[in-house]
């Protein structure tokens, strides 16, 4: 079991940034509530399933840990916010909003390593504009 | 067809088998002796070698005790640590000091801090001293840990001190993490190590401490150190060079020329050998041999001229 201050921290810690509503990213233990699983990375057996996620620009990708040891989700050229140490069953999300490869790794097994490709969003339907005449 | 009841029957010896050929095994405890730069085991069972005999002094290591962890592979780490001190304080020659390598705590938590401090503060030893692992330096650079266990240490915990004639080093790679390699020492505290060693004959024995192994044992697993041959050069001049690590939670050992390189079982849970499973991570074993997978080191100093004398002492000795 979690101690129960950590999972306080932690819920405290969600709290504190929903309300100021400046970060995109969040941290939260398993009473967050899951997470799309198409923008879902699970870390299990030391490695990020899928390793390669390809999502629409403005897509919060949510990280969690399986595994029975703590991991971290690292970007390898600092493009986006980092997490915290996750321990078992805790999760981390960031949202993405701008097109790109995002590579990213565990700071403690540096062989484990991700890429978040992020698409800039479909070209809306041609509709029909009225020609200038 | 075997009858339900036979089969269960012979499972049930099978690890009643496996039990008492363990039992036997760590029962019998290993000694291990360096003469000219060969390594020798015999058995302490055979009173060849009461420990302590013989010795100006003797020290202990102990590793990898994750408090916090409470997962399946081991849920107490306290009390697996608890038993370890038990080990060393019934041991027949009182240790001069012990040697902690890292992973005091699973999570870096100033609680997981506090219940190790006090379980140590039990050590019947002189004194104790610390090198941190990657589980302590967690999201603040291991602030929490060198406030606790990181007196007299210089730039990023490291230090070095000597004890009746043999000189130790703590060094620490733990923040040289990078993508897609092992681990690293890095530039500053090379050559801090160079400028420690340099006032040294080349008959000092030396004595170096990390937590990663400060070679590679393998590195599809990060079980190593990049920069660990830079190390080397600082070394090579000395006759007797013990280095002593953690991290993978189990024995394993090489030499290479002068130096000697041991890896030490952990007090937590084991981890499976080298390339043995998919991935490192705790390995659960069967019920009542978790503590012949733990254990601690003691390491008698039999003369200032000669080698170390290393022996590894599994939990399941009683």
């Amino acid at each position: 079991m979690r101690s129960s201050s950590s999972g306080m921290m932690s819920l405290a810690l969600l709290g504190l940034i929903l309300a100021l509503g400046t970060s995109s990213a969040t941290l939260a233990a398993d009473a967050a509530p899951a997470a799309d699983p198409a923008h879902e990375v699970v870390i299990l057996s030391y490695k990020f399933g899928p390793d390669v996620l390809t999502v629409p620009a403005g897509t919060t990708v949510t990280w969690i840990n399986r595994d029975e040891v703590p991991h971290t989700v690292a970007s390898s050229d600092k493009r986006f916010t980092s997490s915290p140490a996750l321990d078992t069953g805790d999760h981390y999300s960031y949202t993405f909003t701008t097109p790109g490869t995002y590579t990213y790794f565990c700071t403690l097994h540096p062989f484990m390593v991700g890429k978040v490709i992020v698409e800039a969003p479909k070209a809306s339907t041609p509709t029909a504009t009225p020609g200038a005449r | 067809m075997q009858h339900p009841e036979t089969q269960a029957d012979e499972v049930q010896n099978e690890e009643r088998r496996k039990l008492l050929k363990c039992m036997a095994w760590a029962g019998a405890g290993v000694l291990w002796t360096m003469k000219g730069g060969v390594l020798q085991a015999q058995t302490l069972a055979d009173g060849a070698a009461a420990p302590g005999a013989g010795a100006d002094f003797s020290f202990v290591q102990i590793s990898d005790s994750h408090i916090g962890f409470h997962l399946e592979a081991n849920p107490n780490v306290l009390g697996t640590l608890q038993e370890a001190i038990d080990h060393i304080n019934a041991l027949a020659a009182r240790p001069a000091f012990v040697l902690h390598t890292g992973d005091v705590s699973h999570l870096s938590k100033p609680e997981q801090f506090d219940t190790a401090q006090q379980a140590f503060k039990g050590i019947k030893t002189d004194a104790m001293f610390f090198t941190p692992g990657e589980h302590d330096t967690l999201g603040d650079d291991g602030a929490e840990f060198f406030k606790r266990f990181g007196k007299g240490s210089s730039g990023k915990g490291w230090y070095s001190f000597d004890y009746r004639g043999v000189h130790c080093v703590g060094l620490v790679n733990v923040f040289g993490f990078k993508q897609g390699s092992m681990t690293s020492l890095g530039d500053e505290q090379l050559a801090w190590v160079e400028k420690d060693l340099k006032p040294l004959s080349a008959s000092t024995p030396i004595v170096v401490f990390a937590h990663i192994p400060l070679w590679t044992v393998y590195q599809p697993w990060g079980w190593g150190t990049d920069d660990a041959a830079k190390l080397y050069t600082h070394l090579r001049r000395f006759g007797s060079v013990t280095v002593l690590n953690g991290h993978i939670h189990q024995i394993q050992q090489k030499i290479e020329g002068n130096m000697t390189f041991y890896t030490a079982r952990g007090t937590a849970y084991p981890q499976p050998q080298p390339g043995a499973a998919p991935n490192p991570g705790p390995l659960t074993v069967p019920a009542g041999q978790l503590g012949s997978y733990l254990g601690l080191r003691e390491v008698r100093q039999v003369s200032v001229k000669g080698p170390l004398a290393v022996t590894d002492t599994s939990l399941a000795i009683s």
